[in-house]
């Protein structure tokens, strides 16, 4: 098993004399098996959790097959966001084109089931017969009152940060639209800010923003964990954005900024250090006494409460070799930081979507010889666990069994997970999962059965 | 019921899952989809998550220039560095809805590939999947057919080649359909049994559901061996699991026009009649008597469905998924006395209206869990029998699920699960019937104590 030789640039070591310089933000090469997926799939990850959105997906019943209730992230109220909708184009929609479809489709859907807006997604065939998504669009908008919005997201035009992209364009333009049933601009409310890059998986969003309203903070809009259409339109009424998955939703972040004037601030809230800074962080940007002292009031009080039991964890943790393979940079970073708090050594990191920047940060937190990887694939990921001894791979649900088939455990920190990883109690799931899935007494057997080589019985 | 123009919750999938299922069960075989990055990725998600095993597939990952000039570029890069990194025996080129509708010529880009690439000496099969005309399971059929057609032979190459010594022993060539692995281990035990050459095209019993083993394979070990293909015209018979689905993309029906093999088409070998007819075609080639453990579970089978009698008749069950195991299944639930008012499927070339012949049945032929919402609103339902894509109906109604088929993705162990023959259809019978019983058991005092006691 050799790394094929144009792959070579983006699979680097880390050596203490030189920079990285780890090449990345390219396309997938072809026949590599990327563990990407498409510029669809970036769109429909960070809109479906809008819960009472009706997103309908204009093509072939694949692309919504596969994305059926993808994320598992929850909803405090309507559960449409939860069904899979699709025009199910054949192969006359394709010939004649879809748009017929697509309106009656819409009359459908709407009618039945009285979402708050509409999400259409064109995918791979829209974008090649052409369909006029914004002219459907724009057409029901006025028919049945409500926000319809084109994402444009076909497949193949792009990676799967133009997903990103086109599902912040999106939310965007249903900003706009709830300013322009305004009448007058609204006034900011004080002491408020937006959720950025949360999605609410395993009640995250609900555990951070439980501490916020503690420390006297209010949350206008959250994007997109738990979304409402109403709470998103009121997103400019904010103070301030606090971004957590920049890979997802910077790019909206900065859009906010520059044309509606709501500063951001990245945060994150995997691992008890990174909760800590961004609390004060965010309670900094306000330049309020009571906040501040509400903020390390409540630090205090989380912090020691789970801290015992995550030291009985951190004993079965400390010195295994980790292996990190997740989409954005920023869990990864904060990956980082939370197994150098458990005492682990993290010997190989990978993302998606990295950028320059991101690789040297990461590259300047971790050791030398650490391999960092840009859009890995299983060939090489079964190469570097192995040469890296790593005892613990993080990453989704397509990794998961080449861990286990190369013996070693597995954390998931993916769309799949169905425990909180945010926020104090997060960090303490978070350990307590290492924990569970290294101590596991399979990985003695399997390691027993490898050193044996073939099976003897007598 | 009303035309719908959308289709909301589908019980099914696209073609190109289909080639990869049918590529699986060859040997150091992998499925190229040529088309953009998310069709391989979503893919495998939801066959890992299935099998619960790394499944790879590759893809020519094209983007908006290949759109536009057209993706034969990257298809050759794509097969080259396939190759490089995997060693192969063959590679199933699918197409997806971008590549068809740009009009790429998968057929002569493999010409020039297997001309003009040195080292490209495995076949490369090329089938047509694009999502808008026809469901996974139509995905599978093709691209076993399209891998005779481009293979299949009437002896294997080294008989050709003059090989006098060895000898030909006769085969019967299975086109099992889809399948568990566990059934798939059936069938070659059954095979060894009966005393006759099962030819499984293909066998993905090993290579989705492989041991762990002390050193790791990328490429699983397992699946059946090329020459299976190329042997295929020879073969006494080819029996295939398929009676809903076209004729015209029939391997079988191919294999029978080509070289006069006779041509076997049935249900799934699910339930007492269908299991007979599948001992008798057995045994016409082989005139033996079946062997005794196979009639002891036949045996076991009748016991069973007279201890569970009760509990079964007249229960109604509600089927979805793919049509031809919706179909196998409602032959056999009709078997033990229970009533199937409700079928869902989603491939519109199936022929399940046709075959079944009993009226008063809803055909939800949009394959959308949603309108089986609907219809249990108004309807008495017992059991939901099908994939883990009736879990959120099974929650919302209190209905019991039993899971059985394509995708279950919220339980372990669905490549063990054995579906087929005497021994199969008895823990069907036993995983349903316990599904009234623990019911029964569980609310029988709390029920009559509402009934009754009040009146005491």
């Amino acid at each position: 098993m050799d790394i094929l030789s144009e792959r070579k640039a983006f699979v680097k070591r880390k050596r203490a004399d030189s920079g990285l310089a780890l090449d990345c933000e390219k396309a997938s090469l072809p026949g590599a098996v990327s563990q990407r997926a498409c510029v669809f799939c970036g769109a429909r990850v960070v809109l479906n959790p809008i819960t009472d959105a009706l997103h309908l997906i204009h093509g072939p019943i694949g692309c919504a097959s596969y994305t059926w209730d993808i994320r598992g992230s929850l909803s405090s109220e309507s559960e449409i966001y939860r069904h899979s909708f699709s025009t199910d184009m054949r192969e006359k929609d394709v010939i004649f084109g879809g748009e017929k479809k697509l309106e009656k489709a819409l009359e459908e859907l709407i009618n039945k089931f009285q979402p708050r807006a509409v999400f259409v997604f064109s995918t791979c065939i829209v974008g090649i017969i052409g369909d006029d998504l914004e002219a459907v669009c724009k057409a029901a908008e006025r028919k049945f009152g409500l926000p319809v919005i084109p994402v444009q997201s076909s497949g193949f035009e792009g990676t799967k940060s133009s997903g990103y992209r086109a599902a912040g364009d999106a939310i965007f333009r249903l900003i706009c639209k709830g300013q322009a049933f305004r009448s007058e601009k609204e006034e900011k409310i004080p002491f408020s800010v937006n959720m950025l890059g949360d999605f609410n998986l395993a009640a995250e969003l609900w555990i951070v923003k439980d501490y916020l309203k503690r420390i006297g903070i209010k949350v206008i809009a959250t994007m997109t964990g738990d979304g409402k259409v109403k709470d998103i339109q009121d997103a400019p009424c904010a103070r301030l954005n606090i971004l957590q998955c920049a890979g997802s939703m910077g790019y909206l972040a900065r859009r906010l900024k520059e044309e509606l004037d709501i500063p951001f601030m990245k945060i994150s809230f995997f691992g008890e250090l990174d909760t800590i800074n961004s609390l004060r962080a965010i309670a900094g940007f306000f330049e309020d006494r009571r906040i501040r002292e509400n903020t390390e009031r409540l630090i205090r009080e989380e912090s020691s409460r789970y801290s015992s039991r995550i030291e009985k964890y951190k004993k079965g943790i400390e010195g295994k070799r980790i292996a990190i393979y997740v989409g954005g940079a920023f869990k990864a970073k904060s990956l980082i930081k939370s197994f150098r708090a458990l005492d682990a050594e993290v010997v190989f990191v990978g993302t998606q979507t990295g950028n320059r920047d991101d690789y040297e940060e990461i590259s300047a937190m971790t050791n030398p010889g650490t391999i960092i990887a840009d859009d890995t694939n299983p060939v090489e990921l079964a190469k570097c666990l192995g040469e890296q001894k790593a005892d613990l791979l993080v990453g989704g649900v397509k990794e998961r069994y080449l861990a286990y088939k190369l013996g070693i455990g597995f954390c998931d920190h993916n769309h799949e997970r169905k425990y909180p990883l945010a926020g104090f109690v997060g960090d303490l799931e978070f350990t307590r999962e290492i924990y569970t899935s290294i101590q596991s007494p399979v990985w003695k057997i399997l390691k027993r059965e490898k050193d044996a080589g073939t099976l003897r019985y007598c | 019921m009303p035309e719908h123009y959308a289709t909301v919750n589908p019980c099914y999938h696209c073609m190109p899952l289909g080639a990869i299922f049918a590529a699986k069960g060859f040997e150091k075989t992998l499925t190229l989809l040529h088309g953009s990055q998310g069709c391989a990725t979503y893919m495998r998600r939801h066959l890992a998550r299935h099998f619960h095993e790394p499944v790879d597939v590759v893809s020519s990952s094209l983007n908006e220039k290949d759109a536009i000039y057209g993706g034969e570029e990257n298809l050759k890069k794509a097969l080259r560095n396939t190759c490089k990194q995997y060693n192969l025996q063959m590679i199933i080129v699918a197409s997806t809805c971008l590549s068809e509708t740009i009009g790429d010529d998968i057929g002569a880009v493999i010409k020039d590939v297997e001309k003009g690439v040195p080292g490209m000496a495995i076949p490369l099969v090329s089938v047509s999947t694009p999502s808008y005309q026809g469901s996974f399971s139509r995905g599978y059929w093709k691209t076993i057919k399209a891998a005779l057609e481009k293979l299949s032979g009437k002896s294997s190459p080294c008989a050709q080649e003059g090989d006098k010594g060895r000898v030909e022993k006769p085969f019967i060539n299975i086109i099992p359909g889809l399948v568990t692995p566990q059934d798939l281990r059936w069938f070659l035990r059954l095979g060894e049994l009966l005393g006759i050459d099962f030819h499984l095209l293909g066998n993905y019993a090993n290579t989705f559901d492989a041991p762990w083993e002390t050193s790791f394979k990328l490429m699983p070990e397992g699946g059946s061996p090329i020459s299976y293909l190329r042997e295929a015209g020879a073969a006494l018979a080819t029996i295939e699991f398929s009676v809903v689905h076209p004729e015209a993309d029939s391997p079988a029906v191919f294999l029978q026009q080509k070289f006069d093999v006779p041509a076997f088409r049935m249900p799934y070998p699910v339930g007492l009649d269908a299991v007979d007819k599948f001992m008798k075609v057995l045994t016409t080639f082989r005139g033996e008597k079946i062997p005794g453990e196979i009639t002891e579970n036949r045996g076991r089978l009748l016991d069973a469905m007279a201890d569970a009698h009760k509990v079964l008749f007249a229960k109604k069950a509600v089927l979805f998924g793919e049509s031809e195991y919706v179909f196998s299944v409602y032959r056999t639930l009709r078997e033990w006395g229970m009533e199937c008012p409700a079928l869902v499927y989603g491939e519109r070339e199936s022929l399940l209206k046709e075959e079944i012949k009993e009226k008063g049945i809803t055909f939800i032929d949009s394959g959308s869990m949603f309108e089986l919402k609907e219809w249990i609103n108004c309807n008495e339902v017992d059991l939901l029998l099908g994939s883990s894509v009736g879990a959120s109906l099974s929650l919302e109604f209190g209905l019991p699920l039993l899971r059985r088929g394509f995708p279950i993705h919220d339980r372990f162990g669905a490549g063990r699960v054995l579906t087929v023959g005497y021994e199969g259809t008895l823990s069907l019978i036993d995983d349903t019937a316990n599904m009234f019983a623990a019911e029964i058991h569980a609310s029988f005092r709390r029920k009559l104590k509402e009934s009754y006691l009040w009146k005491v």
